[in-house]
This record gives C-alpha cells, sequence and structure tokens, in this order.
C-alpha cells in the first residue's frame, strides 16, 4: 500500500538522436537544436543536440505509470532545470509527499526529479495521480 | 468570438515587425481540432522507451498524457514555427521550454478528435545571467471534448533568448 514518503520505483532511458527525431515530427518543430549538433555550437548550448522538453516531461510520465499502473494524473507542474542531451542516460526518481482518499480510490502527491548522471537535475515535477486502492 | 480572435491573429502575424512585447497580451490563439491516432500514440510511447503491450490497458485505450502537450501545440491552429513567426523571433536563437503545468479532468483517449482553445497571457523581457537577454512566452492551451466541456489543460513558459546585437 502506498503511503507518505513512500519511495518510487526509478525509472531509465537512454536518449537516442532517433527518439529527438520522432519528436520533431510529433511536435512539428523545427528547432535545429533537436536535430543539428552544430545549431546547438552556434547559439552556445553545448556541442551535442538537446532532447525536446515534452519529451522528459513524457519519461516523468512513464515512471508515474509504471509506479501506478492504469492510473489517472490528475494534475502535473513541471519545471524544466537543464537539459539533456542527445546519448545521456536519464533517471526518474521521486517519492510519494501526501496521499488522501478520494472514494474508493486515492489521490497520491508525488515530488519526482529527472537527472542526468549523479547531480544534474533537468526536470523537477510535481504529480497528482488518482490510483485504486489495490495498489 | 472566436471569429474575431483568428482575425487579430491573422493581423498580427501578417506583419508582425517590431511590435510591442505587450500587443500579445490576451492574444487568443485561432484555435482548432487534434486528432489523437493509435499510430502517433504507440510511437510516443516508442520513443520514450515503452514497448505498448496489453499488460497496462492504459496503453491502449488512453492516449499518453503528454498527448496534453502535442495536441495543445498542434492543434491550436498555430505550429511552434507559427507562434515564432507571431513573435518575429528566430527559432535559431534557441528557444527552450521553462516550465509546463498541466492539469487533466479525464484521461485522454486514442481515436478521439478534441478542440483546442487558448491564449498569450504575457510576453514579458529579461535580462537572465546564464543566457543574457531573454524574452519569457507565457501562454495556456486547453483541450474540449465534442461537447465542449474542457477535458485538459497546459500552461506553457518558454524562453527565448535573444541574439545579442
Amino acid at each position: 500500500m502506498y503511503s507518505e514518503g513512500f519511495t518510487l520505483k526509478d525509472w531509465q532511458f537512454l536518449v537516442p538522436q532517433e527518439s529527438m527525431n520522432t519528436w520533431a515530427v510529433i511536435l512539428d518543430d523545427p528547432n535545429p537544436i533537436h536535430l543539428d549538433a552544430s545549431a546547438v555550437k552556434q547559439v552556445g548550448l553545448g556541442d551535442k543536440t538537446i532532447n525536446q522538453g515534452p519529451a522528459n516531461i513524457a519519461y516523468v510520465l512513464n515512471m508515474i505509470e509504471e509506479n501506478f499502473p492504469n492510473s489517472q494524473i490528475l494534475k502535473m507542474n513541471n519545471k524544466m532545470t537543464d537539459s539533456v542531451l542527445e546519448g545521456d542516460l536519464v533517471t526518474v526518481s521521486g517519492q510519494i509527499i501526501e496521499v488522501k482518499a478520494k472514494g474508493d480510490q486515492f489521490i497520491a502527491s508525488c515530488s519526482i526529479k529527472l537527472t542526468v548522471g549523479e547531480d544534474k537535475i533537468a526536470v523537477l515535477s510535481e504529480i497528482d495521480v488518482l490510483f485504486e486502492r489495490s495498489q | 468570438m472566436i471569429k474575431e480572435n483568428k482575425k487579430i491573429w491573422k493581423e498580427l502575424i501578417s506583419n508582425p515587425k517590431g511590435l510591442s512585447s505587450d500587443v500579445f497580451s490576451g492574444l487568443n490563439f485561432p484555435g482548432g481540432i487534434f486528432f489523437i491516432d493509435n499510430d502517433t500514440n504507440i510511437s510516443i510511447y516508442k520513443s520514450t522507451g515503452v514497448l505498448v503491450n496489453n499488460k497496462n490497458l492504459n496503453n491502449f485505450i488512453n492516449a499518453h498524457p503528454i498527448f496534453l502537450f502535442t495536441s495543445t501545440l498542434r492543434g491550436s491552429g498555430a505550429s511552434i514555427q507559427d507562434i515564432f513567426n507571431l513573435l518575429d523571433y528566430d527559432v535559431n536563437n534557441g528557444p527552450m521550454l521553462g516550465q509546463c503545468n498541466m492539469s487533466f479532468k479525464s484521461p485522454l483517449k486514442v481515436d478521439r478528435e478534441y478542440k483546442i482553445d487558448g491564449k498569450i497571457i504575457s510576453l514579458k523581457e529579461k535580462i537572465s545571467k546564464k543566457l543574457g537577454r531573454i524574452k519569457i512566452l507565457d501562454f495556456t492551451l486547453s483541450m474540449f471534448d465534442s461537447s465542449y466541456s474542457q477535458i485538459a489543460s497546459i500552461n506553457y513558459v518558454w524562453i527565448l533568448p535573444e541574439k545579442e546585437a
């Protein structure tokens, strides 16, 4: 049973350029910093392509879905604090801050972070998720 | 009401040079519709490292929640490039998503059409220690079902670095 302070299972993903190419099409986003490393250099943001922000948020959502299968996201606030680059291994981790009953279901408020390596935090998220009593 | 706002967006984008940032506050997006198809849903799962299988019903019945992001941006009547064109902003300067806050009244469904509408909250100029001169674009888009009930809403804050003169 999930409860306050419960540490959620981590979720990891190695970000390939192929995924960024897919997201450029999905978003209809022509921004070259996602597709061309020389464009990233040109704007002084490093020498690797930069992952699309919504893809990073999708990783957080995947972690929530894995921890709360068949649940429903009610609210999600995201602060993008750093970039995720091509080839980065991202880790999504977090814990439950509060659990409230709602009829036969529960709402878990979670504090989540998406990190690259030891200490680079790329996304900070606060999420309310509605889940079944059985979990 | 929507027709009038469409006209305003259309008028501004036809000649965006030299417009004051204040002009964009409260500006309604043209609005439009977005259909969430199964293939794109699977593509989103695959591109974020999740294999779609029958162990999780959410993968089939409900769309990935990130569709709130993609649907609103694709179905608002203005593409990301259109928004940058409206602001007379060069995409080569490297715009970045700073924040986004999402809320859902119910899950998004696959094979379902949604109406998208929203407005620009503000465009503000600022000096960033890391990026120098920037603009901050704040806008909200919402998804509605066929009976015009709001299903979900998202607020975006984009960071738009300016090229130094």
